[in-house]
């Protein structure tokens, strides 16, 4: 290649500082066996104006599990059980299911819980390193990525915040506060329980490509 | 930035027909001055096969309008934008993140390529704050204090939840159009007028 010497030896030292950065990525998620945390999540459209805000708590266990339970200003539920995801929204009455591959709008926690090697094909990771915090820069390899930019903060090895900047330039920050790492959990919390009188509209692909009656609403009179 | 208490219950003694037809009148002019919004609250849409819910964050004037749709966990799903003049938006477009945008003459035709349903976004305009869409002719059902209970209109039938005071108009908080067997839902948490 015609790369001059210099262009060589620094575009070799940035793709050590990226391997670095990922092997440590990939560490400090793998020490998340499980996870417990109340979040602030706020969310702000290009031009800085607050978009949403929510708060609520969550919990996961590696690899793909885990429940995110939005309390306000609109009480929802966000469940996986490792192949699907089902989102409970309480003011509709209706729960939809997902295939867990294909759930785009729980990314958070599919980056915290899921596979991270997966993950680290379609981002390039760069990390800064101060005493004892993290702070990690996610940026998708592939042009048509929704986002622009990840970001994941850890301060003392703990999950401190997250930070999603997607493609139209809104940006979601999710701040964790009295985070619990690697407590045991009761698996029974990753199942979705369907009450009374709810609709489950299954949108997963295997049941889509049946072509079976799609909604089965539950204990509907 | 505008008040936001629930309104007092209703009078006690029922108006009469004349009574609320002149109710009707003026909470109808007083609903048509509001021309410029930031609403954000819940829709949804369901129908038998297929069903979504998403948090919005709708910003609307006579010439421009931009609705904001997030996720459970924030995430912005989808914008639509329009562009025009009088609240008629003749150039809008659908933005979702990672696609390229896509741009239309109207509103329906973008939502029904996204989405697959007729939704009635022009119509919706003007239900969301109580009155009938211009220009096609409506049934109406008064509540008793003469704001829309239930309107009927271009096939859709519209029913209204309760209402709220905002900087002294009465606009509604819940609006629920359903028409063959689908149901779009609107759930107004916020409503700030300028």
């Amino acid at each position: 290649a015609g790369e001059k010497p210099a262009d060589a030896s620094s575009a070799k030292v940035t793709a050590l500082k990226e391997r670095e950065a990922a092997d440590e990525l990939t560490r400090v998620l793998k020490d998340i066996q499980t996870l417990q945390a109340q979040f602030q999540q706020t969310t702000m459209d290009n031009g800085g104006r607050r978009l949403q805000e929510s708060s609520g708590d969550m919990v996961l266990k590696r690899p793909n599990l885990f429940r995110w339970n939005v309390a306000d200003p609109f009480p929802q539920e966000v469940v996986s059980n490792g192949q699907q995801v089902s989102y409970y929204d309480k003011e509709m009455e209706q729960i939809t299911l997902q295939d867990l591959d294909l759930a785009s709008s729980a990314t958070p926690a599919l980056l915290l819980s899921g596979d991270t090697a997966a993950m680290l094909e379609s981002f390039a990771v760069n990390m800064a390193k101060t005493s004892g915090n993290h702070f990690f820069t996610l940026l998708p390899k592939g042009g048509d990525s929704p986002f622009q930019e990840l970001q994941l903060t850890f301060v003392d090895g703990r999950l401190s915040n997250m930070v999603l900047l997607d493609s139209l330039g809104s940006r979601t920050k999710i701040l964790f506060d009295k985070v619990v790492m690697n407590e045991p959990v009761k698996d029974k919390l990753f199942e979705q329980y369907v009450p009374p009188g709810i609709d489950v509209l299954d949108q997963r692909a295997s049941v889509m490509n049946a072509q079976k009656p799609a909604s089965q609403s539950v204990g509907k009179p | 930035c505008a008040s936001n208490q629930r309104i007092t219950p209703a009078p006690d003694k029922p108006l009469s027909n004349a009574e609320l037809e002149q109710a009707w009148q003026h909470n109808l002019a007083q609903a048509r001055k509001v021309d410029s919004w930031h609403v954000s609250g819940r829709a949804g849409v369901k129908t038998p096969q297929q069903s979504g819910a998403v948090t919005i964050s709708w910003d609307r004037s006579p010439e421009t309008f931009s609705i904001y749709m997030t996720g459970p966990l924030g995430q912005t799903l989808a914008r639509l934008e329009g562009q025009g003049k009088d609240g008629d938006y003749h150039r809008v477009s659908l933005d979702v993140p990672g696609n390229e945008p896509v741009v239309s003459g109207s509103a329906e035709q973008l939502l029904y390529l996204q989405t697959g349903w007729m939704l009635p976004f022009t119509s919706l305009d003007y239900w969301m704050r109580g009155m009938p869409a211009p220009g096609n002719d409506y049934v109406r059902v008064l509540n008793e204090r003469g704001y829309l209970a239930e309107l009927h209109q271009n096939g859709w039938k519209v029913s209204y939840g309760s209402y709220r005071d905002v900087s002294g108009v009465q606009l509604p908080e819940k609006v629920r159009a359903t028409r063959e067997g689908v149901a779009v839902i609107l759930s107004i948490k916020e409503w700030e007028l300028p």
